[in-house]
């Protein structure tokens, strides 16, 4: 009875936890803010561009995002600035293609890129000299502003190329006429970004980048398409089709050769233990115990009465008889052992069984004496 | 739905039947897929790719048509009902092939486990044919075994496609002592005690009961001359006598922990069994009643005294799969039981470890009770193990204790011998080889003695 309501208490707290625990992270859950990817138009997060798109919004500048394949982009002058924001991969040739001519009809790109390396033909060389904590940008005023530099390259300059904006480095930003348009890059996306771009003087350098009439019957387009992945380059084109072949009928053949090998023959084999038994097992027990008790006197005892009984049995030397006492007889028959030998053997192996305290060495050394008086019985 | 799905996945991967790709298939798509790849490098479309594979595959399938069908091929197998420790035996498996196609196969069969065999077998069977292949077994521990379902794959000659089936048939199968020595000594007990240089000596004079008249030869006492026969036949005739038939003699057999010990061949166990099956073959075939009694902690087996070589099958069948159990033997209990079971006057042989036997305390007095109606033989396998120990070079403190821990064993057991023998308790002790040839020959020696 006793235990039956402990238990229904115990399913009771346990029931209470499980909701506890399920309220917590529903509200712990429902607070992790979205995530978006960075430069995205759509994004409130502090790497999207959010801000600026409503900002234009509000300036009442019509600005749209572009999400389509820049082969479906304008072909005529139509005034459009459209915003590419740190791509996630170079564009294709016919990407690239598609953009130029959008630009050649005389339309405007923005490209803000880290490193633009590569785009458009432009080339970028990395920053050697040590930067300082200094944040000056300047235009071609001279004027300075204040903003964030994290690019670690600086955009070489062509003939024909208008400098925008400049450090004490190099150039960080330049307009480039391409036909009847323009292609202005910048390597700063982060001057645009949500979190960024009202903090020092970001603002008034990207409004400075884009086209200064913008206001007069132009359209934004904030290029999203590069940031779709679909835009990567697909395994198609960055590896030759041979080689793809080659995969395809790797895993068709390693599917087959799972079939042949993994189809078992026979009947199901259990793993199993033999267990042997040895019939020494008492005597290393014992010996364990004697070793470990240091017993080397009752060890030499042992030995030698082994070998007095094997006298006895083979030389007729009477087992009773101390060891002493069997001098005489042990020299008539122990041929290869001279008188003198024994006597001093027999005297040694007298004094050290009656010796309670024999040493780890006599204990070796007697116990090999008198295993030569055992292979002298045996043997001889 | 799920379950009927895993279910034929496992059979795809793990059961017994299936279809699967044959080496010769991997070997094929290899060359073909290298000869793909090369031509995608001329430029072919993703499409070609794919129907050339699928194609492949499909031609490949064609394959399966040329084999024949699961209920077209019948498999029967043979094997001996009954098989001795440690023999090799031949299994026959016929294989028949009813249809129109030729068929490679290779097959496995589901022996158990501790059998050892070189299997799988491989071969052809021509259409509407039979073959029949063999291959040879032998079983290292005895037991009640089953041999079950048959593992085929086979193939058509082409050989793209493996069929497996499997053949349900289950054979049970026995494998008992090894029961040579007692045949050898059935066939001829001189030769079988040739090396032991003991005669099946007759009886002393005058003792035992009659058993025929022949020649006299030089040697013979001339008080048993049978003079009525001589002088009708014009030679000279003798009497010859034989030990009594009709004596008892009790097979007690030690299954306890320490006849588990391991020997150059089996253990203890399998030797003790061998030598009583071949004292028991020896005195069936002298007329005598035998009885055996297996034990441990408690009887395991025990088989009433019977005479005639038909209780040697019955012995067989009761001792055949006696395994070593993991306690110490009780010997108080079963000396009381087999007083109790045991009234006539018989010749009690006791197959046990010396050692064990020797440190048990009660054993002497219970003994000396049993002796009083019966006669007392031990025998027991010399422990080669302990003999070399105590020969041991004491290079260490480890080996030295060791040598003489061996020493002080062969010391006790001597001395508990003597004092075993001085109370008329015989003990025997003889190497693993012999064990069964010295059995035969203390068993003819006493009733040779006629001291039963």
């Amino acid at each position: 009875m006793q235990t039956s309501t402990t238990s229904r208490k115990v399913w009771l707290w346990l029931v209470v936890l499980l909701l506890l625990f399920m309220v917590m992270t529903y509200f712990t859950v429902s607070k992790e803010p979205e995530e978006y990817p960075d430069y995205v138009s759509e994004s409130p997060s502090p790497t999207g561009v959010k801000a600026m798109y409503t900002y234009l919004d509000s300036e009442n500048i019509p600005v749209n995002r572009w999400s389509d394949s820049p082969s479906l982009l304008t072909k005529q002058d139509e005034d459009q600035v459209l915003i590419l924001i740190e791509p996630y991969f170079i564009p294709d040739r016919q990407d690239m293609e598609a953009y130029e001519t959008f630009m050649e009809a005389g339309n405007t790109i923005l490209l803000l890129a880290t490193n633009p390396d590569g785009i458009f033909g432009l080339k970028t060389s990395p920053v050697t000299a040590e930067l300082d904590e200094e944040e000056a940008v300047y235009n071609q005023a001279g004027r300075e502003f204040q903003a964030e530099k994290n690019s670690p390259v600086r955009i070489q300059i062509n003939d024909g190329d208008e400098e925008l904006l400049y450090d004490e480095v190099e150039t960080m930003a330049l307009k480039r006429p391409i036909g009847n348009g323009e292609l202005i890059v910048a390597n700063a996306p982060e001057w645009i970004t949500n979190d960024r771009l009202l903090s020092k003087d970001h603002l008034p350098l990207i409004s400075m980048l884009l086209p200064e009439d913008l206001q007069d019957g132009y359209t934004v387009l904030i290029d999203e398409y590069s940031h779709v992945t679909g835009n990567a380059s697909t395994m198609n084109e960055l590896y030759p089709k041979w080689l793809l072949t080659f995969a395809l009928q790797g895993i068709l053949f390693i599917i087959i050769l799972l079939v042949h090998q993994g189809k078992r023959f026979g009947p199901i084999r259990v793993a199993r233990e033999e267990t042997v038994r040895f019939s020494d097992e008492r005597i290393s027990a014992l010996s364990a115990w004697y070793q470990k008790g240091k017993r080397y006197h009752d060890s030499l005892n042992l030995q030698a009465d082994y070998v007095k009984l094997l006298l006895q049995e083979r030389w007729g030397i009477p087992y009773r008889k101390a060891w002493v006492d069997t001098a005489e007889q042990l020299e008539r028959k122990w041929k290869t052992t001279s008188q003198a030998d024994i006597e001093t053997f027999l005297n040694g192996l007298y004094r050290v069984l009656s010796n309670e305290r024999v040493s780890k060495q006599e204990y070796l050394v007697w116990s090999k004496r008198i295993d030569v008086l055992r292979k002298g019985v045996e043997e001889g | 739905m799920t379950k009927s799905l895993k279910n034929l996945w496992a059979r795809l991967l793990f059961r017994d039947r299936g279809i699967l790709p044959s080496s010769r298939l991997l070997g094929l798509f290899l060359v073909f897929s290298f000869a793909v790849t090369l031509v995608t490098i001329t430029g072919v479309s993703w499409m070609w790719v794919f129907i050339v594979n699928g194609l492949f595959l499909l031609l490949t399938f064609l394959d399966l048509l040329y084999a024949p069908k699961k209920q077209q091929l019948t498999f029967h197998r043979t094997i001996p009902m009954e098989l001795e420790r440690g023999n090799v035996y031949t299994v026959k498996v016929d294989i028949h092939n009813l249809s129109t196609y030729a068929v490679k196969f290779k097959l496995l069969d589901g022996l158990p486990q501790s059998f050892q065999t070189a299997l799988p077998l491989t071969g052809k069977v021509d259409r509407q044919a039979t073959l029949t292949t063999f291959y040879e077994i032998t079983a290292p521990i005895r037991g009640k075994y089953e041999v079950q379902k048959l593992y085929v794959r086979y193939t058509s000659l082409l050989g793209l496609w493996e069929k497996q089936i499997t053949v349900d048939m289950v054979d049970e199968v026995k494998v008992i002592p090894d029961l040579t020595d007692a045949k050898q000594y059935l066939e001829s007990a001189q030769q079988f005690l040739m090396y032991e240089g003991l005669k099946i000596r007759k009886q002393k004079s005058a003792e035992g009961e009659f058993s025929q008249i022949r020649n006299y030869v030089v040697g013979d006492d001339p008080r048993k001359i049978n003079w009525r026969q001589t002088a009708k036949l014009q030679e000279i005739m003798t009497n010859e006598y034989e030990p009594e038939h009709g004596k008892y003699i009790t097979i007690l057999i030690d299954c306890g922990r320490m006849m588990g010990a391991e020997l150059k061949k089996g253990n203890l166990l399998d030797k003790v069994l061998e030598a009583a099956l071949t004292v028991t073959a020896a005195a069936l075939k002298n007329g005598d009643y035998v009885a055996v009694l297996a034990f441990s902690r408690d009887v395991k087996v025990f088989v009433p005294p019977e005479k005639g070589m038909d209780h040697m099958q019955r012995i067989l069948q009761a001792i055949y799969h006696l395994e070593v159990d993991a306690s110490e033997s009780n010997y108080p209990a079963v000396l009381n039981y087999l007083q109790t079971v045991q009234k006539k006057r018989s010749l009690v042989l006791l197959f046990s470890d010396v050692h064990t036997f020797l440190h048990e305390e009660s054993g002497l007095l219970y003994l000396k009770r049993l002796r009083r109606r019966h006669l007392f033989l031990m025998i027991g396998i010399e422990n080669r193990d302990l003999l070399d120990k105590t020969k041991l070079e004491p290079n260490n403190v480890q080996t030295a204790m060791m040598k003489s821990i061996a020493q002080q064993q062969i010391q006790i057991k001597k001395r508990e011998k003597a004092n075993w023998e001085r109370q008329g308790l015989l003990m025997v002790e003889a190497t693993e080889e012999r064990l069964a040839t010295a059995a035969v020959s203390h068993y003819i020696h006493i009733m040779n003695q006629g001291l039963l």
